[in-house]
């Protein structure tokens, strides 16, 4: 059970940052019921690891690991299936679906899709402008390594977005 | 300005055009969608789904019958100590049972050392040993001793029920040695087989029916996360 002031900390901190876990779960999951479900476990997930939270370190480094440990995990499991769409998340996680009115998003949705987990984290991290230190921190590499594989990224970029599908 | 360009149908973009598509993409999730946190209670992420709940309640059955089997062939070979050949049937039967406590205790123990606040290759690769222990070594551990215990094991029902098989039929215990020896020699000419062509139908429905559901796709995962990991030391060099 966790104390009504880790409850408020908790909520004032995720209210902060919880575009993190909206732009993971439609970054890891084309179908919306499947994106709800995944953003549902990673505040689940959130929530029974924040007492390992360590309050020394960035909040966003720690959400992001987790975030991503759980959009990963939850790409490898089985086949998707239907889920209830219950309250927690609203209607509107739906939305939107994976075909966009601005054809760059739409574009950037599906060369994102086309990755394999790993490398899809790396994009995300890139594309929300996080420093190399930090993606080696949440990846788990050194940052020169980080650095080396956000260029190896943008080389795929060039090479690969072009044949996506607007929509 | 990045200098590279990508092509798009008849136009052009670059990487700052991505990421402000990225940023749009921001904006719309921002004004869509809402996380409804004040439901958010310690009864709330009871019932929410975990990844490996499966596993673990199946983990938690087995340890639970493997007490319930100890308890009661612990009991067995008690009672039955100046009975040599039984004393060895439920001492085996209660090894079993044992091997399944420790079995389901430490892939628990492993589950629960699990934080999803540690780097994202850490908990991956941890993730993806246990289900390879659970898809490639546990069906050795299990299959041979399975091909072999039910021998001790019927030892043990019969004699709880009065009837000593080894002294009042022993043909039929040659007859239970015989058809343990042939399943094991089944069991490991098809681990040859899967071993030999790791990639065939046989070793693919081998697996599958051999791990646990909320695992399932972890191992072309452990591939991945080599293969990553691999990258790294070129890169590093």
């Amino acid at each position: 059970m966790f104390k009504a002031e880790d409850h408020a900390e908790f909520l004032g901190l995720i209210g902060s940052h919880q575009g993190i876990i909206l732009k993971i779960a439609h970054s890891y999951q084309d179908n919306a019921a499947d994106r709800e479900d995944l953003a549902q476990e990673i505040l689940a997930q959130l929530w029974s690891s924040f007492p390992r939270y360590q309050r020394d370190r960035p909040f966003s480094t720690w959400m992001y690991r987790v975030a991503l440990n759980v959009a990963i995990s939850r790409l490898r499991q089985t086949k998707p299936r239907p889920i209830s769409l219950d309250s927690a998340l609203g209607e509107s996680i739906a939305a939107p679906t994976g075909k966009d009115p601005d054809p760059r998003v739409s574009k950037l949705v599906c060369f994102i899709q086309a990755l394999d987990p790993l490398n899809r984290a790396l994009l995300v991290l890139y594309l929300e402008d996080r420093p190399y230190r930090e993606i080696a921190e949440i990846l788990g590499i050194t940052e020169t390594n980080a650095a080396t594989k956000v260029g190896r990224l943008k080389q795929r970029i060039r090479e690969e977005l072009p044949t996506c599908p607007p929509s | 300005m990045p200098s590279i360009l990508i092509q798009q149908r008849g136009s052009t973009m670059n990487l700052e055009e991505i990421k402000n598509a990225w940023e749009i993409l921001d904006k719309r999730l921002a004004e869509q969608n809402r996380l409804a946190l004040q439901t958010l209670t310690d009864n709330r992420i009871d019932r929410a789904k975990s990844a490996l709940w499966p596993l673990v309640f199946a983990l938690w059955a087995q340890m639970l019958f493997g007490v319930a089997l100890a308890i009661l062939f612990v009991t067995f070979w008690l009672r039955h100590l100046d009975t040599f050949h039984l004393a060895i049937a439920g001492i085996l039967v209660h090894a079993y049972a044992l091997m399944m406590i420790i079995d389901a205790g430490s892939q628990l123990a492993l589950i629960r050392l699990i934080d999803h606040g540690k780097p994202v290759l850490e908990i991956q690769t941890t993730l993806a040993k246990l289900r390879d222990w659970r898809a490639r070594k546990a069906p050795w551990l299990y299959g041979i001793t399975g091909c072999l215990i039910w021998i001790p094991f019927l030892l043990v029902v019969f004699a709880a029920l009065g009837a000593d098989l080894w002294v009042k039929a022993p043909t039929v215990v040659n007859w239970l040695l015989l058809s343990a020896a042939i399943s094991l020699a089944g069991f490991c000419l098809l681990q040859w087989l899967i071993l030999r062509k790791p990639r065939s139908w046989l070793a693919r429905s081998f697996d599958e029916s051999n791990t646990s559901k909320s695992l399932i796709k972890a191992w072309k995962f452990l591939e991945e996360l080599e293969q990553f990991q691999k990258e790294e030391e070129t890169d590093g060099k």
